[in-house]
């Protein structure tokens, strides 16, 4: 995923994965203990899994949705909601969401037609 | 000096659990990770790769169980313990009896039940592949692609795992009941752990397939 930069966006950008632990521990040959993040196996892992859709017989279509569902699944971790519009259901109105770019970026990603 | 191990502990004459967690014991840091009780296997997680005692070339081993004829069990308990065999008997009775045949995969998070189900399903569809639909690709490599495809959007990283389903799958597999080849595969999911996609504790991870993405999904793409 990329910023409008073309840069990429490290996981922890998301405040929905930030907190996840990615550093793991294993023993080298000497059977001391190594950390090392889990990036380069996610990248192996990744190009396995992009494989595996093509050799399962995937159209590129439905790979790029699965993509889009994912991705949506991602930015719904950042919406924000406005604490002050939250009654604790009482009146039954809705809570707002003020940050309104991922919204139209969620929706973008999941095809619905913008409000 | 060490001693050897039993694999098979139906032999042991006392049999409690001091007996079998030391023959265990003695068996794991020779790297025997396998041993039988009877009829089911124990696997012990060895938590690192062992190509040197178990070469992919041992697969060709455990078919001399296809080939053999009534002795076939007798042939089984002449090889090692392994996987393969649990695999191949089941194949085997298939054939002979023409019942099915169910091979279950039991143990507690990170004991690696998706390793020995996925060892199980390469060595099944190794035997050879009725292809129907050729226009579809290779089916053997179409059964074993459905693991990265699940494992990526079910598994997640835990306390106690790297790699743990966080879901719980029934694998049935058709064989045609004459020649014993393998037909097609059909995979149900259950249960998976939807409250991951909220969250996780702080040693965990959230499922693969969102780092899978944000790490290897430009790559691939540039």
């Amino acid at each position: 995923m990329a910023n409008a930069d073309g840069t990429r966006k490290p996981y922890s950008a998301f405040r929905y994965l930030a907190t996840c632990n990615d550093m793991r521990t294993f023993k080298d040959k000497d059977g001391n203990d190594v950390k090392e993040s889990m990036e380069a196996r996610d990248i192996k892992d990744y190009a396995e899994l992009a494989a595996a859709f093509v050799s399962l017989g995937f159209p590129q279509a439905e790979i790029d949705a699965i993509h889009d569902v994912t991705a949506a699944a991602l930015h719904c971790g950042e919406l924000q909601l406005d604490p002050s519009t939250f009654d604790d259901g009482k009146a039954n109105t809705p809570v707002s969401i003020t940050s309104t770019a991922t919204v139209k970026q969620i929706a973008k990603l999941l095809g619905i037609q913008d409000y | 000096m060490a001693h050897a191990g039993i694999p098979d502990m139906i032999e042991i004459d006392e049999l409690n659990h001091a007996t079998i967690l030391w023959n265990l014991h003695q068996r794991y840091f020779k790297d025997d990770i396998y041993t039988y009780v009877g009829p089911t296997l124990l696997a012990v997680n060895p938590f690192m790769a062992l190509d040197k005692k178990y070469p992919p070339s041992v697969i060709d081993d455990y078919k001399q169980i296809m080939m053999a004829e009534d002795n076939y069990l007798e042939v089984m308990r002449k090889l090692p313990p392994h996987t393969y065999a649990i695999a191949a008997y089941a194949h085997k009775q298939l054939i002979v009896t023409k019942t099915r045949q169910a091979i279950v995969i039991a143990g507690e998070s990170g004991a690696g039940k998706t390793e020995s189900a996925n060892q199980a399903m390469a060595f099944l569809t190794s035997l050879g592949i009725k292809n129907i639909d050729k226009s579809k690709g290779d089916l053997a490599v179409r059964i074993l692609s459905t693991n990265p495809v699940l494992e990526a959007f079910g598994n997640s990283r835990t306390a106690r795992n790297d790699n743990s389903s966080r879901f719980g799958k029934y694998i049935k597999l058709y064989f045609d009941k004459d020649d014993g080849l393998c037909l097609g595969a059909e995979i149900k999911n259950y249960l998976l752990e939807k409250s991951r996609v909220i969250g996780c504790t702080a040693v965990e991870r959230n499922y693969h397939i969102f780092f899978f993405i944000l790490r290897g999904a430009e790559i691939a793409a540039a």
